[in-house]
């Protein structure tokens, strides 16, 4: 093993193994660490009950870091402080893209506050341009020689993020960490990783960027949130990104503990697309029949012969196939298919779908977020079921009219009745549309139009 | 609750039902839906010899190759679950990646089926690890599933076996594998009814192999009982 592997990481080391090549600076960690009735495991700081932990050779391990290696308590986990060996870069930023003056305005905002060690939430809609604000504020730590650590919950936008940086800052070493990914591990000045990786870092991250941060599994998971207090240096700053703030982000503006910075405009200056509620009180039963009502078949039909690809989403995997058969009778239009998490074509159905050769996609919650289709309309069908929080609903809307080539697209949520995750979705998108009319507003008359994109 | 497997909440249902039953609550440990991805196997449709998966109970090919080799009965394994994918990630999880706290799945699923055995006086004998595995792994995984059940360590493996793991091994190296096996007391098998508890049942050769020590040593019986096939 190298030596650069141990710089702001947690390396396991067999109690056997020989470590003489390290030097006297490396910090000893022994893994788990047993107090009265519990076991801590000093890779994910989680308490474990001695029960679930023991193993009969008279060790304990802990169960809950499992999925990175098993730990137990004859192991020692090492680390060399991070040092920062990266070369000097005066101008990082290979991008040659401009930002809009809302944009502009926003990556100021959020370049001041991470100079200066603060943690901020930037609270963007949905397509607002969220990865190209970073830019600048990446550059900036890239001078000053900062480590840079990109993670979100969701494999898909890892692998979207990682070809977007890399045509950015093409000089700067890069990689790509997730559970399925095809790379190894290498010192690198910008990591790109899921928020489980953050577990293998120490006082690693100059700047930790979350992109996506109110996502499942990161929302509410306390061994995740302990992963980014351990991941990020002492005196570095926290950047969450997300278009739908959770409640607990709010509070922490409210205590001044978060900055704040807002985006209610798309990068396009349109507004977002306001759903449209359909009631269908009986869709399960009708849908069990193989039929749908003809409020839904017909905007439908409108959508595919104008040529629009279009996303139905579904509250269960178990619904897909029959939908799939029931939409198969009305539209004339053979390019459709299903995808769903475990679904081994996952990965080249969304790719079909982006290369426009597949028309009509249907799938479950895991598409709600981090993809991008231009010109699409969106579907929602069963919408008031449990699955579909506000959160999700807000994203599903968001998808549609992301591209400038159609800014306006059309969402309808068909539903058996009205809920309040779907009326405080509908408020929250009429709120931020409100505020971006305001600010449309006074953009046009400060800006030259010109500036605006 | 949590579902061990997949974090999920588990729904306990009928309570009614269970608070008339009057036992005690059994703790599941295991969630509906990845429970069903584990194939339990039904005595109609398994080779009556090795308790394979198959449409019909008659001998399979490997059962008849092993009646060629052996003299008596064959073991008459049975075995509780179909070595499918999701019983292949479960071996990998529990056994290679040492996640001890899966033994806790199947423990009353396998407490029930050697509890059928040991009210006709059988013996429960768990088949061993190398202690070389023993210091790695921490735990002997199927030791870890009889948690629940009374069983008498009989077997130990020879100091001088060869070393290696067993599943590294394709199916014509491991058929060739010489007695790996040594009784620790011979006196307590002669004329008693033998249960061989083992985890997975591949080629038959380690449990044949355990089964012709039992018989040497004056066993009235041996079966076998696996937790997959």
């Amino acid at each position: 093993m190298q030596l650069e592997d141990f710089y702001g990481r947690l390396v396991k080391v067999a109690g056997q193994e020989n470590v003489a090549y390290l030097p006297a600076t490396a910090k000893k960690i022994s893994a788990i660490e047993i107090t009265g009735k519990y076991i801590i495991c000093h890779r994910c700081n989680q308490k474990t009950n001695k029960q679930l932990a023991f193993l009969p050779n008279g060790n304990y391990y802990c169960p809950q870091c499992i999925q990175f290696g098993r730990l137990t308590s004859q192991d020692l986990l090492y680390t060399i402080a991070e040092p920062n060996r990266f070369p000097l870069q005066t101008a990082p930023l290979t991008w040659s893209g401009k930002l809009s003056a809302l944009q502009q305005g926003c990556a100021v905002d959020l370049q001041l506050q991470t100079s200066r060690k603060k943690d901020f939430l930037l609270w963007a809609v949905t397509g607002a341009g969220k990865t190209e604000i970073l830019f600048p504020t990446i550059a900036a730590a890239l001078k000053r020689r900062e480590r840079i650590c990109i993670a979100t919950p969701r494999i898909d936008v890892c692998n979207e993020l990682y070809p977007r940086l890399s045509a950015a800052f093409k000089q700067t070493s890069m990689v790509l960490l997730h559970g399925s990914s095809s790379m190894d591990y290498r010192y690198s000045q910008i990591v790109i990783c899921t928020t489980h990786q953050l577990l293998k870092f120490k006082n690693a991250f100059d700047l930790l960027i979350i992109d996506e941060a109110d996502a499942f599994p990161f929302k509410g998971n306390r061994l995740l949130q302990t992963a980014v207090t351990n991941a990020r240096k002492k005196i570095s700053s926290l950047l969450l990104l997300t278009a739908t703030p959770t409640s607990e982000m709010l509070r922490k503006v409210k205590q001044h503990q978060l900055k704040l910075g807002y985006l209610p405009l798309r990068f396009h200056g349109h507004l977002l697309p306001v759903p449209q509620i359909i009631l269908l009180p009986s869709w399960k039963k009708q849908l069990q029949r193989q039929k749908l009502a003809q409020n839904i078949i017909r905007p439908l039909q409108k959508w595919l012969q104008a040529g629009w690809p279009v996303l139905v989403f579904a509250p269960q995997i178990s619904l897909l196939e029959l939908l799939k058969t029931s939409l198969k009778q009305f539209t004339t239009n053979q390019h459709l298919t299903t995808v769903f998490a475990a679904d081994p074509h996952r990965i080249e159905k969304v790719q079909q779908m982006r290369e426009e050769s597949c028309q009509l996609l249907i799938t479950t919650t895991i598409l709600e977020r981090g993809v991008t289709f231009p010109k699409l309309n969106v579907l929602v069908i069963g919408a008031d079921e449990p699955v579909f929080t506000e959160e999700a609903l807000v994203q599903i809307a968001g998808r549609a009219g992301r591209s400038s080539q159609r800014p306006v697209g059309e969402v309808i949520f068909a539903c058996s009745m009205l809920n309040r995750n779907l009326s405080r979705a509908i408020r929250q998108i009429k709120f931020l549309n409100h505020e971006g009319a305001k600010l449309n507003n006074n953009a046009l008359s400060k800006v030259p139009t010109s500036d605006t994109k | 609750m949590h579902c061990l497997k997949c974090q999920r909440l588990i729904q306990n249902k009928s309570l009614l039902k269970w608070f008339f039953s009057w036992t005690p609550i059994e703790q599941e440990n295991l969630c509906a839906v990845c429970r069903a991805d584990f194939l339990s196997l039904k005595s109609e449709s398994i080779c009556s010899g090795c308790g394979r998966f198959q449409t019909t109970p008659e001998l399979c090919s490997d059962c008849h190759e092993w009646q060629r080799k052996i003299t008596g009965d064959l073991l008459k394994n049975r075995a509780l679950y179909c070595y499918n994918q999701a019983m292949k990630d479960y071996f990998l999880n529990y056994k290679f990646h040492g996640n001890y706290q899966w033994r806790l799945f199947f423990q009353s699923a396998i407490a029930k089926e050697v509890g059928k055995f040991t009210h006709q006086g059988w013996l429960a004998v768990p088949i061993p690890i190398s202690d070389q595995t023993w210091q790695q792994r921490g735990f002997n995984q199927v030791e870890g599933l009889l948690e629940k059940v009374s069983f008498k360590r009989l077997l130990k493996i020879k100091a001088n076996s060869n070393k290696g793991v067993q599943s590294k091994r394709n199916r014509q190296q491991r058929l060739k594998m010489p007695q790996p096996f040594e009784l620790n007391d011979k006196i307590q098998v002669n004329d008693k009814k033998i249960l061989l508890i083992d985890d997975v049942y591949t080629t038959g050769r380690t449990l044949y192999h355990a089964r012709s020590l039992m018989l040497a040593a004056g066993a009235a019986n041996v079966k076998s009982l696996t937790l997959a096939r």
